[in-house]
């Protein structure tokens, strides 16, 4: 018996990999004969999640396309089975994957909503019962008797809505509901999403709107590459995704922090010709240094990227040609001088990464804090000085 | 899945309303449809056989009967095959967006099919009771013949559901076979009056064996148009293989369902 409250979520070592496979269903013949072997990769949408939600909380879920949001609530939801590791849940789940999903365009507003609802196991009395409701507040009243192909999207997703919102859930599961109809409409829904809090449901919000995660949620998660990359207070987390880490990591050429088990970055610090400093001026000397540690006895390459706090990447160097090949277990400190800053104006970070000399998943990497300011007094524009001079040869043209 | 929560029962009921409206939506007659082709059939089968080819010598009285007796198991068989073969693929949409048990949508094709079946007993059973050559009684056995009949036709129906989501050919090779399994189902004829039957009894055995579907067929004959009880060994046919094909149809439905999601 599990010991789980109604309303928790909780997830243990969960992993889904998709078949992405170039022609997705083979024919009996193809299957029999075996003759022509489709080409497919395997895609890992979720990677050993570890997740625990208590009831009443709203998750936030937010990352890139690909990370693997979508995967993770049909998992939650029971659609999709896990290829390893447990899934519970107790109570009521409703899944509000696709607004409207199994309306039958030929069938009436209110026939779609008995059916749809009923399909999410409602009974037929309680639906009755809440007709009214549902057609207020969908805003249907005129329309509710004419088929649903005769709705605008608009006018389908209310209805989608209002038909989910009723459901009473213990656990409600949203993917980028918001992301259509208008801001009235937008409005509305987050009001109702309120109600589900104060009536202690469990929500998991799948957005790529930042502000409709930190308005909705009080805890929101970072998904990369299928891993939780960061579990924080929503405000902490779309700092973090507004400002385009992602960038960062499609140069590192990898989704992963890193687990930090063979090689962990202990500190990054940045020094002026003075000592530790965050705002530099723009031609001033500017040090990285980074302390690491080897727990296991490998040698790991160290790089070292700075970009815009937008993410926009100005440039990264790694020490591959002068790094310490000694893999004795124990604290290492690199660091990395630039004689004269080449940077114009803003804010800046360094993230610093640990990889093995043979390529593949980083040992471990560190994008968080680290930023500096620059000042520039040259003139110049966009992010980086450019190191040149001007001057002028003087031809005199007759006239 | 538990289908004596009253929860499943009405979601059952309010799918099925679904596919019968869907089916008749923007028709004048709407579920008369239903029993217009059989009955078209019934005819035109009566009058090639009967009358035009002399096919029967008279040794089935109300040949026209009987033909809509056999009709009434066959369209319910292959009509819940067809739309259960698709009943996955058309429900996509909800499959991968909601979590509702899945066995639901087969199933509940055929319950819709199984409303045209109950509109022809309406009219098979006054016309049986008045036109049998046998006793009348035997009508009560139907209820009993109808058990096995729908455990077969469901234990089909499931696995070419969930089969044909992974095997797009399923529905071609059922539209293909289900014509000739028509004429080698007694449907048309009876082995007793099947002219080869005395000489070739080995071929019979092999229709009657090899296609599951024929002793499902004799015994509903026997008890509503011959009006006569059926065989022992019939019975026993019935009795255990009908339970048998919905053990394996849940099984393999059960096996294969896991990753629709995915699949469809």
């Amino acid at each position: 018996m599990s010991d789980l409250p109604v309303g928790g979520i909780r997830l243990r070592g969960v992993s889904r990999s998709y078949d992405l496979r170039v022609e997705h269903n083979a024919t009996l013949k193809e299957t029999l004969m075996r003759r022509r072997r489709v080409r497919s990769r395997k895609v890992h949408a979720l990677r050993e999640i570890d997740l625990e939600v208590t009831p009443g909380t709203a998750l936030g879920v937010v990352g890139s396309n690909g990370a693997g949001k979508s995967t993770l609530l049909t998992v939650i939801a029971g659609i999709l089975p896990p290829d390893q590791g447990t899934v519970e849940t107790r109570g009521r789940v409703v899944s509000l994957l696709e607004l409207g999903a199994g309306f039958h365009p030929d069938f009436t507003g209110r026939e779609n909503v008995i059916l749809n609802a009923s399909i999410h196991g409602m009974r037929r009395a309680e639906i009755e019962a809440r007709m009214g409701e549902i057609i207020a507040f969908s805003e249907l009243d005129q329309f509710i008797d004419a088929p649903v192909r005769t709705y605008s999207s608009g006018m389908y997703t209310r209805l989608g809505f209002a038909v989910a919102s009723c459901l009473d859930p213990d656990i409600l599961l949203l993917d980028e509901i918001l992301a259509v109809g208008d801001a009235a409409f937008q409005q509305k829904c987050i009001a109702r999403i309120a109600e589900f809090q104060r009536a202690n449901t469990t929500i998991v919000f799948v957005s790529h709107s930042g502000m409709a995660v930190k308005r909705i949620c009080d805890r929101a998660i970072w998904l990369q590459g299928g891993r939780i990359d960061a579990d924080d207070r929503p405000d902490v987390i779309i700092d973090r995704y507004e400002h385009g880490l992602e960038k960062v990591d499609d140069l590192f050429g990898a989704f992963d922090e890193g687990d930090a088990e063979s090689a962990e970055i202990t500190a990054v610090r940045l020094f002026g010709r003075d000592g530790p400093q965050e705002r530099f001026m723009s031609g001033e000397e500017f040090r990285v240094e980074v302390d690491y540690e080897l727990k296991e006895p490998v040698a790991p390459v160290v790089s070292m990227v700075i970009t815009t706090t937008e993410g926009g990447l100005i440039g990264g160097t790694d020490n591959r040609l002068v790094m310490d090949t000694d893999p004795t277990p124990g604290r290492r400190t690199v660091s990395f001088t630039l004689d004269r800053l080449p940077l114009l104006e803003g804010r800046f970070r360094v993230s610093v990464q640990l990889d093995p000399t043979a390529g593949g998943r980083p040992y471990h990497r560190r994008s968080r804090g680290n930023e500096f300011a620059v000042f520039a007094q040259t003139r110049g524009y966009g992010p980086v000085a450019l190191p040149g001079e001007w001057s002028a040869q003087t031809t005199v043209h007759a006239p | 899945m538990n289908v004596l929560n009253p929860a499943t029962r009405e979601l059952f009921s309010n799918l099925v309303r679904r596919e019968i409206r869907g089916r008749y939506k923007g028709s004048v007659l709407g579920v008369v449809w239903t029993l217009v082709t059989p009955l078209v059939m019934m005819l035109a089968y009566t009058l090639v056989f009967s009358v035009l080819f002399r096919f029967n010598d008279g040794r089935i009285p109300h040949y026209a009967l009987y033909v809509l007796t056999g009709l009434s198991l066959w369209l319910f068989f292959s009509g819940s095959l067809v739309t259960a073969a698709t009943s996955l693929l058309s429900s996509a949409n909800l499959i991968k967006k909601i979590k509702f048990p899945r066995a639901i949508m087969p199933i509940s094709t055929v319950i819709s099919q199984s409303v045209t079946l109950a509109a022809m007993m309406v009219i098979l059973i006054p016309f049986s009771l008045w036109l049998t050559p046998g006793d009348r009684r035997m009508i009560l056995l139907l209820p009993v013949v109808m058990v096995p009949i729908l455990l077969m036709v469901v234990g089909c129906a499931l696995a070419v559901s969930v089969l044909n989501v992974y095997f797009r050919d399923i529905e071609h090779i059922l539209a293909a076979l289900i014509l000739p399994w028509f004429f080698l189902t007694p449907v048309l004829f009876s082995f007793e009056t099947f002219p080869l039957a005395t000489e070739y009894t080995w071929l019979v055995d092999v229709l009657i064996l090899v296609n599951f579907v024929t002793p499902f067929l004799l015994a509903l004959q026997d008890v509503l148009y011959w009006g006569v009880m059926p065989s022992l060994g019939n019975w026993l046919y019935i009795g255990v293989v009908g339970p048998l094909i919905f053990a394996g149809g849940y099984l393999i439905f059960s096996r294969l369902q896991r990753n629709l999601a995915v699949e469809l």
